[in-house]
C-alpha cells in the first residue's frame, strides 16, 4: 500500500474541515476525488502535503510505511509526495531553473543520490521540456511571476516530470483552465503514468476525467468519503447530484 | 437692544468665498491680550468647576515655556498672541450656554435672530426647522454654542449626549472629567496647549454602549469676530458597540488680518464600536494672497481604545490660508481598525500642511490612509504622515495611498511620509504618485465641447472620487462644489 | 531636555577629545596644499557645529551614543600583515589601493600605464578638496581627517573598458581612515568605477565621492561597503548630471557597526539618466542608513531608485529618501521603490520617502513596503523538497540580490551574490 489514509480528521482556524476520512491508494492507481464546494477537497490535499496551518486532530496518514504527518513539508516531498497547487505561487526575484535545479538536489540528496552540475541538470532539465512540449524561456523567468494560469500550471506538471513522485496529489489543477491547458495537464499525467506511480486527481468538475481515466472515484462529502467507485459514479453524479448521493450512502 | 442688520453678501467682490458675509450682532468681546487673569475669566464666565480651571491652568503655564512650531512646509510670521480676542460672543441673555448653566436642563433657548440668520444662510436651520432635519446641528458662533438641535429627542429616546462642551462641562462633569485630556494631553503640542488653556466651546458627544445614533450629528462652526481665535474642544466618545457619525462644517466672514483657530477633537472609541468623523473645511482662505485668511492649526486624535474598534476620518480641506491637521488613530485595541481619506485642495497661496498618524499597538490592527493632494495657483500642499507599528502589533497591516495633482507651473506638492516598523509580522505598504491635468486630456474634453475650466473640475473630481464617496451623500455634494469654486482662476 | 543631556556630554567630551588628536596628527604632517588649509579649516568648523542627536530630524533613526564613546587614532602606521586581495574585481581592472588611510603603491596597477585617456593622481598635493556639508559636523570631521585621495580624470571621447578600482582596506585595529574621490567623466566618454571598503576592526572610516559627468557620458559607480562590524562608516557620495549623462550606480551594504551613506544625484542636464540601486543586509545590531537626495534641475531628466533591506537580528534598516524637483523641471520622471524583508522579531525598518514638487508636468512616484517572508513561498519551496531553511535563504537572498541583479562587472556580480547568501544565512537559521 502506497497510502494509508485512516478516519483522519482535521481543522483550520477551528473549523471542521476532514471528519474521519479514509483513503487506500496502491501503487500504480489513479483515483479522482470529486466532491462539492467545501467538501474539504483541497483540505485534504493540503493536509496530506503538510500545510502548516492545519491541525490534524485525529486519525492517521502512512505514507510508504512512514508517519506522514510526522513530517515536515520538505520532507514529504523528498519522499516521494508531490502537490500541484491549485494556485501555484509567484516568487519574484528567483529563476525558475535556480528553483528547479534546487529542488532537484534536494530530493536526490534524500534519495542518497549526487547533485546534478549545471550541465547535467540542464541536460535532465531540457528531456523532461521537450516531452511536455515547453519553451527554453521558461527557465529564465522568475518562478510563475507573470505567468498566465496555463503555463503556471504546466510549471507544477514541469516540475513533477523532474522530481518524479510516487505519488502525485493535483488539488483542483483543472479549475480555470481553458482546453489547451488541461490538454497539457492531462498529457503531463499519462505521460508519467506507471506502475509505480499514483495519481490522486482533486476536482470539481468531470472534464479532467475525460482525458485522464481513473481507477477509482471518491464522492467526498462534509469531510468524509461517502461513495467510491468507477467511472460510472460520474454519470451518477451529474444525474443525481452530490447531495442526492450522499444522503442515499 | 438695537440690532444692526448688516449681511454684507461679498460674492460679486469676492466670487471665490461666498461664505464671506459678516454678521453684526451685539457681541460680548474680551479685550485683546492672554494672560493668566484672561484664563481665569473665561473660565470664570462659564460658571466652570475648579478642575476645569486647573486644566486650564495647567496648558497655559506650559503653553508658555513652549515655542511657536515652525517645522511644517507652511510659512508663517510669528503670531502676536496678544494681538487676539480670547472670547467673543453673541450678547443675548439667553445664549444657549447661560441658560443651560442656570436652568440646569436642556432647554430651547432664543436663538439671537441675526445669529439665525446668518446660519440661515449657510443653509443650517435653528429652531423649530432644525428639529424636523435629518440632522442634529451644534451652531457654534465664534466662542459659544448658540443652539443644538435635536438634542433633547436624541437623550429622551437614545440616551445620546450630544450638546455643547460648556454645557457637558455643567451637566456631565465625570464624563468630562473622565475624558478630558485623554486623548490629546493638555501639554501636547503648542497649539493644543493654547487650545486648553483658552478652549472656547466645542461639541460634546456621548454614545451609550450598543446605541447607533439614529442621525448623523453634525456642529457647524462659524468665525465673525474680527481679531477672534476659536479654540473649540470636541470629544466624541462612542462606548462599547455603538456607533455614529459626526460631521463638521465651518466658514468665516472677510478679514483682512489673520484669525486663529487652534481647535482640540477627542474621539474615543470603546470595544465593538465605530466612529465615523466627517469634516468639511471651509474657512476663508484670504484675499488673493492669502492675506488676512484663517490660520488652521489644529490637533485631531483619536484612541480605538477596545477589540475591534473603528475610527474612519474624512475630511475635504479647501479654506483656509495655513493649515496644519493631522488627524490620527492610535489603534490600541486588538482588530482595531483606523481610516484617514482626506483630500487637500490649495489654491492662490494657500499652505496645507496635512495627513495623518496610525499608531499600530494592538494584534492584526489595520490601517488604511488615502490622501488626494491638488495644488493650483501658487500653493503649496504638503502629505505629511506616520505609520508606526509597535513590537506589539502582531499581524499589523497599513496601507498607505498618496496622490498628489499639480495644476498650473508655480504652484507645489509635497510628501513626507514615516514609516517605522517593529515588527516582522507586520505588512505595511505605501505608495505615491504625483500627476498633473494632462493637456490631452484638455484637449479631448475640448473636442467633445466642454470647457476646460469643468474638463478640469471633472478630472480633479475624478481623481478624488476614492474620498469623497467616503462623504455622507449631502456633504460629497458639497465638497465637490467647493472644489470647483475653489478651482476657479487655477488656469491661465 | 534631561534625558539627552547625558547624551550631549558624551558627544561634546568625544568632540573635544579627537579635536586635540586631530590637531595634534596635523601638525605632524607636511605642507599639503591644498588640502591642508582645508583640514584646518575644517577641523575649525567641526567644533563649532552642533553634534547629531536623535531629536535632530536627521539623526531620528540612527543612533550615535555609542559612537562618541569610542577611541580612535589619527596617526597612520604602516602595513604589519599581508593584504587579502579584494575579492569580484576583474583580472583587468586597475587597482588603486589605500592601506590604513595611505595610498600603496606597491599593491595598486603602476599609474604611468594607463590606457588613453585615462589620468589618476594620487598626491594628497594634488587633491582638490572637497567641502563638508555645513549641515552635517560628521562631514567636517571627515574633512578634517582627509589622509589620502584620488584625482581620477577620463578626458574626452575615451571609453575605459577595464574598471576603475578603489579599494580602501583597514587592517589596524582602532583607526581612523578618511579618503576623498574626485572623478571626472569627460564628453562622451565611459567607465566604470569600483569602490570597496573593508576591513578596519573597531575603526572609522570616512569616504567622500564627488563624480562629475559630463554631457553625453556614461558612467557605471559599484561601491561595496564590507567593514568590520565593530566599525562606524559613514560616507557622501556626490554626482551631478550634464545634458544626456548616464550613471547607473548599484551599492552593496553589509558591513560596520553603523552605517550610513548619502548618496546626491543632481540632474543639471537635459536628458539625462540616473538609476541607483542598494541591496542592504542588516544583521546582529547593525544599523545601516541610506539617504538619498535626488535633484532634478532641469527638463525631461529621469531618475529611478531601488533599495532593497534584508533585515535580521535586532537590525535597524533606515531608508531616507528626497526627490526634489525644481520649477521648471517638467517631463521630469523620477521613482523611487523601497522594500523591507524583516527577518525577525526584533528587526525594524524605518523608512522616510519625500517628494518635494515644483513642476507641474512630472511623473514623480514612490512607494514602501514592509513585511516578512512570504510563507506562501515558503511553503512552496518546501512542498518541492527544499529543505526549510534552505527555502528561506533562498526566498531571502533573492529578494535583496533584485536590486542588484543588473550589475554590469559579471565578476563582482557573482561574489556580491554570494556575500548576499552568505550573511543571510546566519538570518534565516530555523
Amino acid at each position: 500500500m502506497l497510502l494509508q489514509v485512516e478516519n483522519l480528521q482535521a481543522t483550520v482556524a477551528d473549523k471542521e474541515v476532514l471528519r474521519g476520512l479514509t483513503l487506500n491508494i496502491k501503487a500504480g492507481e489513479v483515483h479522482a476525488i470529486m466532491g462539492p464546494n467545501g467538501a474539504g477537497k483541497s483540505s485534504l490535499a493540503s493536509v496530506l502535503a503538510g500545510r502548516e496551518d492545519y491541525d490534524v486532530t485525529g486519525g492517521s496518514a502512512v505514507f510508504q510505511g512512514e508517519d506522514l504527518l510526522e513530517m515536515d513539508p520538505e520532507a514529504r516531498a523528498q519522499a516521494g509526495l508531490f502537490l500541484a497547487f491549485q494556485y501555484p505561487v509567484e516568487i519574484p526575484g528567483v529563476s525558475n531553473k535556480l528553483f528547479l535545479q534546487t529542488a532537484l538536489n534536494a530530493v536526490r540528496a534524500a534519495k542518497g543520490l549526487p547533485a546534478l552540475d549545471m550541465f547535467e541538470f540542464s541536460q535532465f532539465v531540457q528531456e523532461k521540456m521537450s516531452l511536455l512540449g515547453m519553451r527554453q524561456e521558461f527557465l529564465t523567468r522568475d518562478v510563475n511571476v507573470g505567468f498566465s494560469g496555463g503555463e503556471k500550471k504546466r510549471n507544477d506538471m514541469l516540475q513533477m516530470a523532474l522530481l518524479e513522485p510516487s505519488l502525485c496529489i493535483l488539488d483542483e489543477t483543472d479549475s480555470g483552465l481553458d482546453i489547451d491547458a488541461l490538454k497539457a495537464v492531462a498529457q503531463g499525467v499519462n505521460a508519467m503514468r506507471s506502475p509505480d506511480r499514483s495519481f490522486v486527481l482533486v476536482t470539481h468538475y468531470q472534464r479532467l476525467l475525460e482525458y485522464v481515466a481513473p481507477d477509482v472515484i471518491h464522492i467526498l462529502y462534509q469531510g468524509r468519503i461517502v461513495k467510491s467507485g468507477g467511472m460510472e459514479l460520474v454519470a451518477q453524479i451529474e444525474e443525481q447530484g452530490y447531495d442526492a448521493i450522499a444522503a442515499a450512502a | 437692544m438695537q440690532t444692526q442688520v448688516e449681511i454684507v453678501d461679498l460674492l460679486g467682490a469676492q466670487s471665490t468665498y461666498k461664505e464671506g458675509f459678516f454678521t453684526k450682532t451685539a457681541v460680548e468681546t474680551f479685550a485683546k491680550g492672554l494672560t493668566e487673569s484672561v484664563v481665569r475669566a473665561i473660565s470664570a464666565k462659564k460658571n466652570e468647576p475648579q478642575w476645569m480651571l486647573d486644566f486650564r491652568l495647567a496648558a497655559y503655564a506650559h503653553w508658555l515655556t513652549l515655542p511657536e512650531p515652525h517645522w511644517a512646509k507652511a510659512e508663517y510670521q510669528p503670531l502676536d498672541y496678544q494681538d487676539y480676542s480670547y472670547y467673543s460672543a453673541p450678547q443675548c441673555g439667553n445664549c444657549a450656554n447661560e441658560a443651560c448653566a442656570s436652568a440646569g436642563a436642556v432647554s430651547e433657548p432664543e436663538i439671537d435672530p441675526e445669529v439665525a440668520k446668518a446660519f440661515a444662510a449657510l443653509g443650517i436651520h435653528l429652531g423649530a426647522e432644525g428639529e424636523e432635519a435629518e440632522i442634529a446641528v451644534d451652531a457654534i458662533f465664534d466662542s459659544v454654542s448658540v443652539s443644538t438641535t435635536k438634542s433633547r429627542a436624541l437623550l429622551e429616546k437614545h440616551g445620546v449626549i450630544f450638546c455643547s462642551f460648556s454645557e457637558a462641562v455643567q451637566h456631565y462633569p465625570a464624563l468630562v472629567q473622565q475624558y478630558l485630556g485623554t486623548v490629546v494631553p493638555h501639554h501636547d503640542n503648542f497649539f493644543a496647549c493654547l487650545n486648553a488653556a483658552v478652549a472656547s466651546d466645542g461639541t460634546f458627544v456621548y454614545i451609550p454602549k450598543g446605541v447607533s445614533c439614529p442621525v448623523p450629528l453634525s456642529t457647524y462652526f462659524r468665525i465673525n469676530e474680527a481679531k477672534t481665535g476659536q479654540f473649540e474642544r470636541t470629544i466624541v466618545i462612542a462606548d462599547e458597540g455603538s456607533s455614529v457619525s459626526y460631521i463638521e462644517g465651518c466658514s468665516a466672514p472677510v478679514r483682512d488680518s489673520y484669525q486663529l483657530h487652534a481647535a482640540v477633537v477627542e474621539v474615543i472609541v470603546h470595544a465593538d464600536a465605530e466612529v465615523k468623523y466627517s469634516t468639511v473645511q471651509n474657512w476663508y482662505p484670504g484675499d488673493d494672497n492669502c492675506e488676512g485668511g484663517i490660520l488652521n492649526f489644529v490637533t485631531k486624535r483619536g484612541v480605538c481604545k477596545g477589540a475591534r474598534s473603528k475610527l474612519s476620518w474624512t475630511q475635504a480641506e479647501t479654506g483656509s490660508a495655513i493649515t496644519w491637521k493631522y488627524p490620527s488613530c492610535i489603534l490600541e485595541g486588538d482588530d482595531s481598525v483606523g481610516e484617514f481619506y482626506s483630500v487637500a485642495l490649495t489654491n492662490r497661496r494657500q499652505q496645507a500642511d496635512t495627513g495623518t498618524k496610525m499608531i499600530h499597538i494592538g494584534k492584526r490592527t489595520k490601517s488604511t490612509i488615502i490622501s488626494k493632494g491638488i495644488s493650483a495657483g501658487k500653493s503649496e500642499n504638503v502629505y505629511r504622515g506616520l505609520v508606526k507599528i509597535l513590537p506589539t502589533a502582531e499581524g499589523a497591516r497599513n496601507f498607505t495611498q498618496c496622490d498628489s495633482m499639480l495644476i498650473g507651473k508655480q504652484c507645489g506638492a509635497h510628501t513626507f511620509p514615516y514609516l517605522e516598523v517593529q515588527n516582522a509580522t507586520a505588512q505595511v505598504e505605501h505608495e505615491a504618485t504625483t500627476s498633473n491635468v494632462g493637456e490631452d486630456q484638455l484637449f479631448y474634453c475640448a473636442q467633445r465641447g466642454i470647457r476646460e475650466e469643468d474638463a478640469i473640475s471633472m478630472i480633479v473630481n475624478g481623481f478624488c472620487k476614492e474620498v469623497f464617496q467616503k462623504l455622507p451623500l449631502e456633504f460629497a455634494v458639497e465638497a465637490e462644489k467647493l472644489l470647483a469654486i475653489s478651482l476657479e482662476g487655477s488656469v491661465g | 531636555m534631561t534625558l539627552s543631556q547625558p547624551l550631549l556630554n558624551a558627544a561634546d567630551d568625544a568632540r573635544s577629545r579627537w579635536h586635540a588628536l586631530i590637531a595634534n596628527w596635523l601638525s605632524t604632517q607636511s605642507s599639503q596644499a591644498p588640502v591642508e588649509a582645508k583640514r584646518l579649516e575644517a577641523l575649525a568648523a567641526f567644533t563649532q557645529m552642533p553634534l547629531p542627536t536623535p531629536r535632530h530630524e536627521d539623526w531620528k533613526y540612527t543612533r550615535l551614543a555609542n559612537l562618541w564613546k569610542q577611541n580612535y587614532q589619527w596617526e597612520k602606521a604602516p602595513v604589519t600583515s599581508e593584504i587579502i586581495p579584494v575579492s569580484g574585481l576583474p583580472e583587468n581592472a586597475i587597482r588603486l589601493i589605500f592601506v590604513n588611510g595611505l595610498f600603496a603603491p606597491e599593491l595598486s596597477t603602476a599609474l604611468n600605464a594607463l590606457p588613453a585617456g585615462l589620468t589618476i593622481n594620487t598626491q594628497l598635493s594634488a587633491l582638490m578638496p572637497i567641502d563638508w556639508q555645513t549641515d552635517d559636523a560628521l562631514s567636517a570631521l571627515a574633512v578634517a581627517s582627509v589622509s589620502a585621495g584620488a584625482m581620477i580624470n577620463i578626458a574626452a571621447n575615451a571609453q575605459i573598458s577595464q574598471p576603475i578600482a578603489v579599494c580602501v582596506i583597514g587592517e589596524r585595529v582602532s583607526q581612523v581612515q578618511s579618503i576623498q574621490l574626485q572623478v571626472t567623466v569627460g564628453k562622451n566618454a565611459s567607465a566604470t568605477f569600483i569602490e570597496v571598503v573593508t576591513g578596519a576592526e573597531k575603526g572609522l572610516m570616512l569616504s567622500q565621492l564627488a563624480l562629475s559627468i559630463a554631457e553625453n557620458a556614461h558612467c557605471c559607480h559599484l561601491f561595496w561597503q564590507d567593514v568590520a562590524d565593530t566599525t562606524y562608516y559613514f560616507g557622501w557620495r556626490n554626482a551631478t548630471l550634464a545634458r544626456d549623462a548616464r550613471l547607473l550606480q548599484r551599492t552593496l551594504s553589509v558591513g560596520g557597526i553603523l552605517s550610513r551613506q548619502q548618496y546626491t544625484v543632481t540632474i543639471q542636464g537635459e536628458n539625462a539618466e540616473a538609476d541607483t540601486a542598494t541591496g542592504v543586509v542588516a544583521l546582529g545590531k547593525q544599523t545601516h542608513d541610506i539617504r538619498t537626495h535626488t535633484r532634478h534641475a532641469c527638463l525631461n531628466a529621469r531618475s529611478r531608485q531601488l533599495h532593497r533591506f534584508a533585515i535580521g537580528g535586532q537590525a535597524n534598516g533606515v531608508f531616507h529618501g528626497d526627490i526634489y524637483v525644481e520649477r521648471g523641471a517638467d517631463k521630469t520622471d523620477a521613482n523611487m521603490a523601497t522594500n523591507n524583508l524583516l527577518l525577525s522579531p526584533q528587526a525594524q525598518a524605518n523608512s522616510k520617502p519625500q517628494l518635494e514638487i515644483y513642476a507641474d508636468d512630472v511623473r514623480c512616484t514612490h512607494g514602501v513596503t514592509s513585511g516578512n517572508l512570504d510563507e506562501a513561498q515558503i511553503f512552496y519551496l518546501r512542498a518541492r523538497g527544499i529543505p526549510e531553511s534552505q527555502a528561506r535563504l533562498l526566498v531571502s537572498a533573492a529578494f535583496a540580490q533584485a536590486a542588484l541583479a543588473d550589475v554590469p562587472v559579471a565578476e563582482l556580480a557573482d561574489v556580491w551574490h554570494e556575500v548576499i547568501a552568505q550573511k543571510l544565512q546566519q538570518a534565516v537559521v530555523v
